[in-house]
């Protein structure tokens, strides 16, 4: 299989393990609906990028002509009403350019921006590695060894052998990218002593989801067990993660970065 | 209403959603979030931790990850043992023996007192530690005396027990295995062997 082959497939993944999810947990199937339509405007612009690699000076420019216009489309099949009325607001007054510059560079945003510019960015960042390395970060700390981004879920994966544990990866909020990172180690701050990370999960209602939060930095982020969950995505699974995520905001832990969907 | 208002409310909505922001996740994104707050409300989550630990069983000294979580009565519970895969030593591998290792915490078949079976007796008996340190000591200096070699057929002095075997546990740390071997030698023991391996 050819890399874009393969890449194009991780897209018909993430579509079909949003519809699955959705099936399963209704308290998500908003979202996830909603990532299911993004994600098929997504592989276009992926595909896209791919045949115009566009040069990093002119990646905005390019994000809003070749990406903006399918996310878009997708938001007004599948957005909720905010959204709708944000992506109608932004594409007679907006200053586009500047939204998807401003998520580049990292600034506050508001959440409705953040996730137009996310949604159309990503795809061409991970269609584009050499982009994405180029890209600034919004801190001091760089994350994702390729664009520096925060990462957006820890991994758990089958090594393959019953006898051995795999490395535990984080996945790339920005290019999707993954990366090899320590278990037992807080993936904002680096805490290290275990009695300031704390575990959050249901076994019984979400097996293969948990969250792995520290007392230190107060954030957290969400990790898919992929051994106990052959099929998952785990960017989409992420999003389906959301009890817990209330359960974390109640005892006042913040996710190092929200998902797209904003949570 | 106009877009100017609709984006000053935007904007407002932003503002809200800092300010309130220990209101349990505001989504900026205007998604309806009330099932997922009632689910968590029915879910049962835990707080759990991860911590780092030794295999017990042999000299390697593999790193494991336990994963525990406090029962209601505030007890710390083992769910699951494996591998450290950031260990330099094990790298995530653990043998057959060490993967049970939660088995030594939680077997039914763990023995949790010292079990005692008299001579010709058909069946084991819980006794006190107390009873079994007086015991081994009786029976040690007993094989001692028995066994003890002063000379050998030769005529060389060697002072030695020979009916008593000792071997030493994986688990030991240095200064038992000190204690123990100065033991043993001040004993006379020749035989004396460790299990350092699997």
């Amino acid at each position: 299989m050819s890399a874009v082959a393969e890449r194009v497939t991780k897209y018909a993944d993430r579509r079909r393990r949003a519809g699955e999810l959705a099936e399963r947990y209704d308290f998500a199937r908003e979202p996830l609906a909603l990532y299911g339509a993004v994600a098929e405007a997504q592989e276009r612009v992926f595909a896209r990028a791919r045949a115009d690699r566009p040069s990093v000076d002119a990646l905005a420019a390019y994000v809003v002509r070749a990406a903006l216009p399918d996310v878009m489309g997708a938001v007004m099949a599948a957005g909720t009403e905010t959204l709708r009325e944000a992506v109608l607001l932004r594409f007679h007054e907006g200053d586009l350019e500047r939204i998807v510059t401003s998520w580049l560079r990292g600034d506050a945003q508001e959440g409705t921006d953040v996730f137009l510019a996310r949604a159309a960015t990503s795809p061409v960042l991970e269609a584009l590695p050499e982009i994405a390395r180029a890209l600034p970060i919004a801190g001091e700390e760089r994350f994702c060894p390729v664009c520096g981004g925060l990462p957006q879920v820890s991994l758990f994966v089958d090594s393959g052998e019953a006898l051995v544990t795999g490395q535990r990866r984080l996945i790339c909020a920005r290019c999707a990218s993954e990366w090899v990172y320590p278990r037992m180690t807080c993936v904002a701050c680096g805490e290290t002593e275990s009695s300031k990370l704390v575990v959050l999960a249901d076994p019984e209602q979400l097996p293969h989801l948990r969250i792995d939060a520290c007392e230190r930095c107060k954030r957290y982020i969400v990790s898919v067990d992929a051994r106990l969950e052959g099929h998952a995505v785990p960017v989409v699974d992420e999003l389906a993660a959301l009890p817990l995520d209330i359960a974390a905001a109640k005892r006042g832990f913040t996710k190092v970065t929200p998902n797209l969907m904003g949570y | 209403m106009s877009d100017l208002t609709r984006r000053q409310l935007l904007k407002l909505g932003a503002a809200g959603a800092g300010a309130t922001a220990l209101a349990p996740l505001a989504n900026p994104l205007g998604f309806d979030l009330r099932l997922a707050k009632k689910r968590e409300l029915d879910f049962r989550i835990a707080g759990a931790k991860e911590v780092h630990s030794i295999c017990p069983y042999c000299a390697v000294g593999c790193a494991l990850i336990a994963y525990t979580k406090e029962d209601a009565s505030g007890k710390a519970q083992l769910l699951q043992i494996e591998g450290d895969p950031d260990s330099p030593v094990n790298e995530g591998r653990l043998c057959p023996k060490g993967a049970t290792a939660m088995q030594l915490a939680t077997s039914s078949r763990r023995v949790k007192a010292p079990m005692y079976r008299a001579p010709g007796s058909a069946k084991w008996e819980e006794k006190t530690w107390d009873f079994m340190l007086d015991k081994l000591a009786q029976n040690l200096k007993a094989s001692r005396d028995n066994t003890f070699v002063a000379q050998d057929a030769n005529g060389n002095i060697v002072n030695r027990t020979e009916g008593v075997a000792f071997a030493g546990g994986a688990a030991f740390s240095s200064e038992e295995g000190y204690f123990a071997t100065k033991m043993m030698r001040t004993l006379g023991v020749v035989h004396l062997e460790q299990q350092a391996r699997v």
